[in-house]
């Protein structure tokens, strides 16, 4: 930008520390085209003296001195004009204190601390003060206005669902009730999955005690007299091609092809149960016919007719196995999380069928998600429901040609043999995403959604932070494909994937990030002419957003991208570029910092931080007023894998003493919005060293660590730590070059 | 192989029915187990009963003595997070309890149920009245003033014919408390495989253990430690004495009057007749005592009393009204006395026959149950210490006087109920 208007606030103690034209003069001297203080920048007169200085002084761009880029944004929005801000708040004034030694009495002047020879404690203030201001004047130099994404295609507005079962259906109606098309595709020859096959479903809504007729009827009702919803039985994908906005799927039907064109995937292909036959040891399963499992026994509750498969005769008494092959390492390790309640129902339905029938559940721990207690409440109370925890030891034919089973660890504090008629088994829910791809994505990383092992092989991802969202965007998934779960769960997640899934669309139509930066424009750039083809940003995008060329040249798909940078991070060319974030205008923030003298005693450090999590943890420790050293200064980055090599490189030749890098946790249970980012930085360290290695420097001055959003009150002691590593290495050689 | 376990559906049901609605909403948390001073280690009262329950374990539950040392503080009721109101279910287990020493089972059924109140009623009445007309060989003469009896033969109910009325009840009653003690002691004992040498004989079973039980249900040391409120302690120590003191009476009337010629009615200077007196007095004030206890805990909602537990304290205050009432409208020489007599004579009746069936057998199994506790902690308590009884006698004495008194002052509690 050219003319560049810096804002310098005074309030909020940043008067009181700071020598406030000192930092004006250090941003006239970095070029920007006027600069103003005055306090309450925030307040009503500070914000219309912005605006009007913009009017009057025909202003591009400005940069705000004051409070985090966290706090204010409403406030400090100029339309068009494009804001920068300068952290002198949480970055300077809340975060650094001078640290008296024991038994030392500070003065109160700040300029009469000695820090270092001839050097106060106010002069190191200020120069990272002025340092904060120069970065943020050159950083708006260095910055393009974004414009929007138009993609030369015209936008399909229709929503293709995977799956017609209570998921599938409820995200049809509700892409219908918003108004947009919905497409049905189904294998089976009738809508419904499995619910369809239920003889009764637990009550969806208050008070959560009594069994219904299964919901899916209605739901098939209504999705066969919604005109704005097709319906394909009988299909599946074959192909799924293309990107958010304009995919294009080839299906089967029958023995012929089809093609469809549509803007938006849900996946709601649901479950499949476990593979019982690996459960003969120790609970019987095909060495005894009377022991099945709870899909068998739901089927057979449906028919109506409770007979022992062995011989025919009536059931009287049934055990149900809960956890059977599940929370297993051997076999599902988690919970399905419905199979107690599944239960719970088919032992009522047992006991409404023959009142003086005997259910009996084992079970490792009662689960009965949400509101449902209530229906574990209602049927503890019933005398012929008999429970208890129980580890199952065996599951044997009596004599008598019952089935006995044997369990310890029991709430009766002994162990016991039950015999009963029918023993049946909770399995758990296999997803279908667990050992097919499912969506046959036509992706230069292949058909599927990545990495699912972290999640059992549900098409599931950081559900604390996105619900909903997979590592392909544009497709969301929902129902049992996404988590085990509930009917009542899976039509409300139905419900949000389906929304997502517009929301998508509207994204696209608008031009920006779908997500999690909705509202950024920028997409990364990419300058051909001088890329290499090595492939490591078309491998290492966590959204497959990167298909390639046969020669191995990217080929963008800006409407998959999720504007990580996580290709920006991996160019070792540095071809890649965004508008408002490029490698010229951090290694230019870098290169506008004061660098002090040889033998200054003071040090510089640089660290990159990830402003999703580090970065607020950062400020909260401000708030909480922790002492940070002097000698840090932080620059926001949209993600640690956006983190560019050069950029260290520069910081290093450049006579900083040390980089630090703060990012999310990765690996399992990773908290990193982009899914690979700070696992990526922390992978490229070993390309780091190597450059560190040819500067014949020291691979310890620079450094990754994790922290999450909340360990604010661990950050003032990591980075007191990396200051003293940093002193213990020693002043950098490259200081004075 | 562990234990075949098959439940009894319809004992669940059974404890449902007979007051322990509430059972099968305990979900093994253990509180109660933590505020009840009998839980120990090895048996976390109520807490097991409470599964063994919902389990329909009616054996398990028949052999464990604890169901009986239990006086229902209701402690674990009003703690119970649950609501599973671990107090009342288990004064619904002794009912069952009481059912099952019962026989013939019909009558626990007429004890335990409203519609057997007009049953046990309608048949006392048919009795007394059919003693009264086979004495006056026809309707009697209600000569004023009022004389209940001219003797052993004559008069309005001569005293042979209210004889003939309650020595078959009497027995009859005696006769099934007697097995109903029989079969709980055989159960309890059944498997405990106690060695020869450590098996009491009959006096040292009177002496180390009937007797000293004795004194603590009298003291109702147990009951007064079980934190109950001092009323309810209180009614129940008048009651148990008023009941002593009639008991006594009543032989010295029965073998004075029949047996000895001395008539009734005796005069009121008479010190019997005023030990009598006193006797209905203080049964009148102790039964109304727990009434207004039993409403008062009932309305804080510790305790939901049953049919079975209201009928008795009902009926017991009634034979004290009766009773008393007859006496005092005889002397004021009004003709109602006989119609009081009538029902005062019945509510006895119904009392008597009772005693295995109604919740009065706590009088009966309680008492046992004490006296094992007694028992078996001091032969567990020598055998630990490897002592026979007839070698160190003295010593486990003394050693046993303490951990009994501790035991007996427990039990004494459960009394009050």
């Amino acid at each position: 930008m050219e003319k560049i208007g810096v804002f310098i606030c005074t309030s909020c103690n940043i008067g009181d520390r700071l020598e406030v034209s000192e930092l004006e003069a250090a941003a006239n001297e970095q070029g920007c085209a006027y600069c103003a203080s005055m306090p309450f920048l925030c307040g009503k007169e500070g914000v219309s003296a912005i605006k009007s200085a913009i009017q009057e002084q025909g202003l591009d761009s400005v940069v705000i001195c004051g409070c985090s880029q966290r706090v204010n944004y409403d406030v400090f929005d100029f339309g068009n004009v494009p804001v920068e801000r300068v952290s002198l708040r949480e970055g300077v004034v809340w975060s650094r204190w001078p640290t008296p030694k024991e038994g030392e009495e500070l003065p109160e002047d700040e300029s009469q601390i000695e820090v270092a020879e001839g050097v106060s404690f106010k002069d190191e203030l200020m120069a990272l003060a002025k340092d904060y201001v120069r970065m943020g004047v050159v950083k708006m130099q260095k910055y393009a206005p974004p414009e929007p994404y138009k993609p030369e295609e015209e936008i399909s507005w229709k929503i293709l669902v995977m799956g017609g079962g209570v998921a599938g259906l409820t995200a049809a109606l509700e892409v219908a009730k918003a108004g947009y098309e919905a497409v049905i595709v189904e294998k089976e020859n009738e809508l419904g999955g499995f619910v369809a096959k239920m003889k009764k479903q637990l009550q969806v809504g208050a008070p959560y005690r009594e069994l219904e007729e299964p919901v899916v009827k209605k739901l098939i009702a209504e999705v066969e007299g919604n005109d704005k919803i097709q319906v394909i039985t009988g299909a599946t994908v074959e192909k799924i091609a293309g990107a958010p906005g304009f995919f294009d799927i080839t299906l089967k039907k029958g023995g012929g092809e089809d093609q469809l064109r549509v803007g938006a995937i849900v996946v709601a292909t649901g479950w499949k149960p476990y593979d019982a036959s690996k459960l003969e040891e120790p609970y019987g399963y095909g060495k005894y016919p009377d022991v099945v499992t709870n899909v068998q026994f739901e089927e057979m509750l449906a028919k109506g007719e409770l007979k022992r498969p062995s011989d025919g005769s009536p059931v009287k008494s049934v055990a149900f196995i809960q956890c059977a092959g599940q929370r297993d390492p051997e076999h599902l390790p988690y919970c399905s999380s419905v199979c107690c309640l599944v239960s719970l129902k088919q032992a009522k339905l047992l006991r409404e069928m023959d009142e003086e029938a005997k259910a009996y559940i084992f079970y490792k721990d009662m689960r009965t998600m949400g509101i449902y207690e209530n229906f574990y409440q209602s049927l503890q109370n019933d005398p012929g429901v008999f429970l208890t925890k129980a580890e199952v030891q065996s599951i044997a034919q009596g004599d008598d040609g019952r089935m006995v089973v044997e369990v310890s660890q029991t709430l009766l504090g002994e162990d016991m043999a039950v015999p009963v008629d029918l023993v049946v088994l909770a399995t758990g829910m296999v997803p279908t995403t667990a050992d097919d791809p499912i969506i046959p994505l036509e992706y230069r990383q292949g058909p599927g959604f990545p990495e699912l092992e972290l999640f059992y092989g549900y098409a599931d991802s950081n559900y604390i932070c996105f619900p909903y969202e997979t590592r392909r965007t544009g497709i969301y998934s929902a129902g049992c494909v996404h988590q085990p779960m509930g009917i009542m769960q899976a039509m409300e997640d139905a419900t949000g994937a389906a929304l997502k899934a517009i929301q998508c669309l509207k994204a696209i139509q608008a031009g920006h990030a779908v997500h999690p930066r909705t509202w950024d424009f920028a997409y990364p750039e990419f300058n051909f002419k001088r890329c290499t083809q090595c492939k490591r940003c078309t491998e290492e995008c966590p959204f497959g957003a990167l298909d390639d060329d046969p020669n191995g040249t990217p080929m963008p798909n800006p409407t998959r991208c999720r504007r990580c940078g996580t290709c920006f991070g991996a160019c070792p060319e540095r071809v890649i570029n965004f508008k408002d974030y490029n490698i010229d205008m951090v290694s230019s923030m870098l290169k506008a910092c004061e660098m002090p003298e040889p033998d200054y005693g003071l040090f510089r450090m640089i660290a990159f931080v990830c402003e999703n999590d580090a970065l607020p943890a950062l400020d909260m420790a401000a708030y909480h007023r922790a002492n940070f050293p002097l000698s840090i200064r932080f620059i926001p980055v949209r993600c640690l894998g956006a983190v560019n090599v050069a950029w260290v490189r520069d910081a290093m030749s450049g006579g900083w003493d040390g980089v630090l890098m703060l990012g999310c946790k990765y690996g399992e249970n990773y908290q990193c919005h982009f899914v690979k980012g700070s696992e990526l930085a922390n992978r490229r360290m070993e390309n780091v060293a190597e450059t560190l290695q040819q500067l014949a420097l020291e691979s310890e001055r620079v450094v990754l660590h994790v922290v999450a959003i909340d360990e604010y009150d661990k950050v003032p002691k990591l980075l007191q730590e990396f200051q003293e590593s940093m002193e213990a290495i020693g002043e950098s050689p490259f200081k004075g070059w | 192989m562990a234990r075949i376990i098959e439940p009894d559906l319809n004992f669940v049901k059974g404890v449902i029915d007979a007051g322990g609605d509430t059972l099968k909403k305990c979900y093994q948390c253990a509180t109660c187990a933590v505020v009840c001073p009998l839980s120990t280690n090895e048996n976390p009262f109520p807490r097991k009963q409470m599964i063994l329950a919902q389990w329909g374990m009616k054996e398990q539950i028949a052999r464990d003595p604890s169901i009986w040392l239990c006086h229902q503080c209701s402690d674990c009721t009003a703690y119970c997070p649950r609501g599973a109101r671990p107090g009342d279910v288990l004064a619904a287990i002794r009912s069952m309890a009481i059912r099952e020493y019962a026989e013939p089972k019909i009558l626990w059924s007429l004890y335990n149920n409203p519609a057997g109140l007009i049953v046990l009623f309608g048949v006392a009445l048919v009795v007394v009245l059919a003693a009264i007309l086979a004495a006056n060989h026809g309707m009697p003469e209600l000569e004023v003033p009022v004389k209940f009896s001219h003797g052993l033969f004559h008069g309005f109910l001569p005293v042979l014919y209210v004889d003939a009325i309650f020595l078959p009840v009497a027995g009859f009653a005696a006769l099934i408390a007697i097995r109903g003690i029989a079969n709980m002691w055989k159960q309890f004992t059944t498997g405990l495989d106690i060695p020869e040498a450590y098996k009491p004989t009959t006096m040292e079973m009177i002496t180390r253990y009937i007797i000293p039980t004795f004194k603590e249900i009298l003291d109702h040391e147990r009951f007064k430690k079980c934190g109950v409120n001092y009323e309810r302690f209180n009614g129940h120590r008048y009651l148990l004495y008023a009941f002593i003191v009639l008991f006594v009476v009543t032989n010295i009337v029965f073998i004075g009057a029949d047996f000895l010629g001395f008539h009734t009615p005796w005069p009121l200077w008479n010190p019997v007749k005023i030990f009598a007196n006193l006797g209905a007095v203080i049964l009148i004030y102790g039964s109304v005592l727990l009434i207004q206890n039993r409403k008062a805990r009932e309305a804080e909602g510790n305790l939901s009393g049953s049919y079975a537990d209201w009928f008795l304290l009902y009926l017991i205050l009634f034979i004290g009204i009766t009773g008393l009432g007859a006496e005092i409208l005889r002397i004021l020489g009004l003709r109602l006395a006989y119609a009081v007599y009538i029902f005062h004579l019945m509510c006895v009746f119904v009392l008597f026959l009772g005693l295995p069936f109604s919740k009065f057998a706590h009088l009966l199994y309680r008492s046992t149950v004490m006296v094992y506790d007694r028992y078996v902690t001091d032969v567990r308590a020598r055998m630990e210490t490897s002592a026979p009884a007839a070698t160190v006698v003295e010593e486990a004495a003394a050693a046993g006087e303490e951990s009994s008194e501790e035991a007996a002052a427990e039990e004494g509690q459960q009394e009050a109920q």
